[in-house]
C-alpha cells in the first residue's frame, strides 16, 4: 500500500521541485505582477512570465524537443523565423515613414544610436562572452524586441530568454532611463532649440520608399531581408491604400495573434538551469548599458551634425534614434517641453525614432553576415 | 573572425546602409518632384 503511494507521489511534480524552481516562479509572477500592476510591456511581458512559470513545472513536459507544445511554438514559430519577420508586418504596416522623408538627414540620428549596440558588442566579449553571445547581447541597445529574439535565435539561443525579457524591459523603461541621460548631455539652451518644418512629402514618395529601401538595404545587407521585407510590405500596405483589409490585419489580428505565440515560448526556454546563471546579470547589466550608450551616441552624433550645419537640430532628437517606437519619441517631446513649452519635438523625433528600427535590422544584418558566413 | 573587425565593419556598415538611404530618399524626391511638376504642366 505504501509503496503504491510512493509511487504515485514520484508521479506528481511536486517531488521534483527545488529552490531553482521556485526563484523561478517568483521570477516569472513578477514580471506578470508588472505586466498587470504597472503595465510595462504588458503584451509581451505577460506571455513571458506565463511561459516561465509553464517551463518551470515539473514533468510538464511543455518544452520536451519534438513533443511539447510550447517546444512546437519555439521551433517552428521563432528557431524558423516565421514570428519575429510577422511581428515586422505589423510594424511596418503601423509606421509612418513621413516625418524621415521630410527630414531625411534625421536618418543618421538613427544610425548614430547604433554605436551603443556595437560597443557594448565589443564590451561583453572583452568581458569573456563568446563572439556570439556579445552581438546578441548588444543588441539589446537597440532597444528592439523583435530584431533581438531574432538575432538571438540564431546566435545564441541559450541567451534568448534573457536578452528578450532585458530588451522589453528597458523598452518599457525608457521614460526612466532616457531622460537622466539627455538632460545630462544637453544644455538648457540645446533642449530650447526648434526644428525648422519639414518639406512636405508627396504620396508617391511614401509609396516608393518602401520599394526603394527595399532593394537597397536587402542588396547591402542580404541577412537584414527576411525582417526588411516584412517591415516594408507591412508599409507598402499602408501607403497603398488599397488594401485596407490586409493592412487592418496587419496591425491588428496578425499581430496579435503571433505576440501570443512569442511571449510564452520564450518565456518556456527560461528554465532554471539555464536562466539561474551568473552570466545572465551581466546580460542585464550590459544591456541598460547598450541601451543607455545608444541614447548618449544618438545625442553626440546630433550635436556633432550642428557643428556642420546651419540648420540646427535639437539634441534631444538623438536619443529617439533607439528604436523604442513611439515611446522614445515621446520621451524625446516631454524632456523638449519641459526647457520650452511651445517646442513640438513628437513629429520631429518620429523621423530618427523609425529610422532607429531600421538601423537596428540593418546592425543586426551585419553581425548575422560577419558572424555566420 | 575577431571582434574588432566585427566592431568597425558594423559601425561603418550601418553608416554606409543610412547613408545609401539617405541618398535615396534625396533622389526619390528629386524624381517625383520632377513627375508631378511635369504631369501639372501637362494638366494645365
Amino acid at each position: 500500500m505504501i509503496s503504491h503511494l510512493t509511487s504515485l507521489v514520484k508521479t506528481t511534480g511536486f517531488v521534483y521541485l527545488t529552490p531553482g524552481i521556485i526563484v523561478m516562479w517568483i521570477i516569472g509572477l513578477t514580471l506578470i505582477y508588472l505586466a498587470i500592476k504597472k503595465e510595462y510591456e504588458p503584451l509581451l511581458l505577460l506571455p513571458i512570465g506565463f511561459g516561465i512559470l509553464l517551463a518551470n513545472l515539473p514533468l510538464s513536459g511543455l518544452m520536451t524537443p519534438g513533443e511539447g507544445l510550447l517546444w512546437k511554438f519555439y521551433e517552428y514559430g521563432i528557431h524558423w523565423e516565421i514570428i519575429p519577420p510577422i511581428i515586422f508586418l505589423g510594424i511596418g504596416a503601423f509606421t509612418d515613414f513621413g516625418p524621415l522623408l521630410a527630414n531625411p538627414r534625421l536618418i543618421f540620428l538613427g544610425a548614430g544610436a547604433q554605436a551603443g549596440v556595437y560597443l557594448t558588442f565589443f564590451t561583453a566579449h572583452a568581458m569573456g562572452f563568446d563572439i556570439m553571445e556579445a552581438a546578441t547581447i548588444g543588441i539589446i541597445g537597440g532597444a528592439d524586441g523583435p530584431t533581438t529574439i531574432f538575432l538571438a535565435s540564431k546566435l545564441a539561443p541559450q541567451l534568448l530568454g534573457a536578452c528578450a525579457v532585458a530588451a522589453y524591459s528597458y523598452m518599457a523603461m525608457v521614460p526612466i532611463i532616457q531622460p537622466p541621460i539627455m538632460r545630462l548631455m544637453t544644455t538648457e539652451a540645446e533642449r530650447k532649440i526648434r526644428m525648422t518644418k519639414g518639406r512636405k512629402v508627396s504620396k508617391q514618395e511614401k509609396l516608393l520608399f518602401p520599394i526603394v529601401s527595399t532593394f537597397l538595404i536587402i542588396l547591402l545587407v542580404p541577412a537584414s531581408a527576411p525582417l526588411i521585407s516584412m517591415l516594408m510590405l507591412g508599409n507598402l500596405f499602408r501607403e497603398s491604400g488599397v488594401v485596407e483589409r490586409l493592412k487592418h490585419a496587419a496591425q491588428n489580428e496578425l499581430m496579435n495573434i503571433v505576440t501570443i505565440f512569442l511571449g510564452v515560448p520564450i518565456g518556456a526556454t527560461m528554465n532554471a538551469e539555464a536562466f539561474l546563471q551568473p552570466k545572465v546579470v551581466f546580460i542585464f547589466v550590459l544591456g541598460l548599458c547598450a541601451f543607455m550608450i545608444s541614447t548618449a551616441t544618438g545625442i553626440l552624433l546630433a550635436k556633432l551634425m550642428n557643428l556642420f550645419s546651419s540648420k540646427k537640430i535639437n539634441p534631444l532628437l538623438g536619443a529617439a534614434g533607439v528604436s523604442a517606437v513611439p515611446m522614445a519619441a515621446r520621451v524625446v517631446h516631454k524632456v523638449g517641453t519641459e526647457a520650452d513649452k511651445k517646442n513640438y519635438l513628437l513629429m520631429y523625433a518620429m523621423g530618427p525614432n523609425v529610422a532607429g528600427v531600421i538601423g537596428t535590422v540593418i546592425a543586426a544584418g551585419i553581425f548575422l553576415t560577419l558572424l555566420t558566413s | 573572425m575577431s571582434a574588432s573587425v566585427v566592431f568597425i565593419g558594423g559601425i561603418s556598415s550601418v553608416f554606409f546602409g543610412m547613408g545609401l538611404l539617405y541618398l535615396s530618399i534625396k533622389i526619390t524626391a528629386m524624381i517625383t518632384a520632377r513627375l508631378t511638376g511635369k504631369r501639372k504642366e501637362n494638366l494645365s
